[in-house]
This record gives C-alpha cells, structure tokens and sequence, in this order.
C-alpha cells in the first residue's frame, strides 16, 4: 500500500467520522467544532488530488469564514432565546431533542417556569417594585423575580447550551 | 488511488449531509449540515 493511499484512508476515515458527528450531535457548538474538522479533512482531500490552490481557498473560506459565521449565528440566537424572555415550549423544542427535552430539559425549565406561575398572584407588583430601585426587602414574589433574574443571568452567557 | 475511491467518498459525505438536512429540526443546524 502505497504512501498516498495510507493518506487517503486515513483522510477517508476523519472526513466521515466528522461528517457524522456533525449530523448526529445535538449540540450545535460542538457540531460547529466537528464541521470544522471536516472542512480541513476535505481541503487535505483536495491536497492529495493535486491541487493546492482548492486546499487553500477550502482553508480560507470554508474553515475561516463559514466557521466564523455559523459561530457568531449561534451566539446571537441563544442570547436571543435565553436572555430576556421567559423559556417556554416552543423554545424548548425548537432547542433540543423531542424525545429528550422533556426529561432532561424540564428540569432546567422548571425554576423560571415556577417563578413564572407565582408571578400573577401579586399581579403587577413585584415589576414595579423591581424596576423602581434596588428593592432588597421585597415579599416572596419578589424575591423569587430576582432569584429567576440570577437564573436568567448565566444562560445568556452560555453559547450553546448542550442538550445532557 | 485511483478516482473511484474518491468519488465513492464524496457520495458518502454527501449523503451523510443529505441526512443532516433531512433530520436536523435546527435552522442553524441545517445550515452547517448543507455545508
């Protein structure tokens, strides 16, 4: 077995084995990560046809730019559906897994879900008390807002929250 | 290598990528599939 074809399957190997896990992770981030490893893997393909000049613009715009965009695509979204609204059901399938967003996303759903629900017992309230100074001696409404406030708060630092 | 083996490997990709686009429920997933 010559010296080129060793390569060849090896190449062969890494490209497919990315390309599946590109598919078949839930995770979009690290489905981002894999889609750049398949890029390479198949700018190497190039290389080993005897064409450098497609292994460099493969490595430019595809690895480089298409990367870059689909990573910033999934920064701004998840900061647009975690930050300032309330999670609710068409988040969550529009998010994750059907099968498992039930299980393993209703546990993660279920504080600011219960914060939510005890939310109109006061009405307006616990908002205004909230927005019109810091408001530390609040009832139970309104500390449960705050304790759903510091819930939010690490969710919309987190790029791609993984489904398990 | 001859070029049946590499025309052999980029049906392979493309149909798994076929299946991404086919199955993924994600807009941002389906992007990154097609590509």
């Amino acid at each position: 077995m010559s010296g080129e074809a060793v390569a060849f399957w090896v190449v062969a190997v890494v490209l497919v084995a990315s390309s599946l896990a590109v598919v078949l992770t839930r995770n979009l981030f690290h489905s981002v990560l894999y889609l750049a490893a398949a890029l390479v893997a198949t700018g190497v393909v190039f290389l080993l046809l005897d064409s450098p000049f497609l292994f460099g613009v493969q490595l430019l715009l595809y690895a480089g730019g298409v990367v870059t965009i689909l990573v910033f695509a999934i920064m701004l979204t998840e900061q647009l559906v975690g930050g300032a609204h309330r999670p609710d059901q068409p988040v969550c399938a529009q998010r994750g897994h059907r099968g498992r967003g039930g299980a393993g996303g209703g546990g993660r759903l279920h504080r600011p879900a219960a914060g939510a629900g005890r939310t109109p017992a006061a009405g307006d309230g616990p908002h205004g008390g909230d927005r019109a100074g810091p408001g530390r001696a609040g009832g139970p409404v309104a500390r449960a807002a705050r304790r759903a406030a510091r819930g939010r708060a690490p969710r919309r630092l987190y790029l791609a929250r993984s489904d398990d | 290598m001859t070029l049946h083996a590499y025309l052999v490997l980029a049906a392979v990709v493309f149909a798994i990528g076929l299946f991404g686009v086919l199955t993924r429920r994600n807009a941002v997933g389906i992007l990154s599939a097609s590509s």
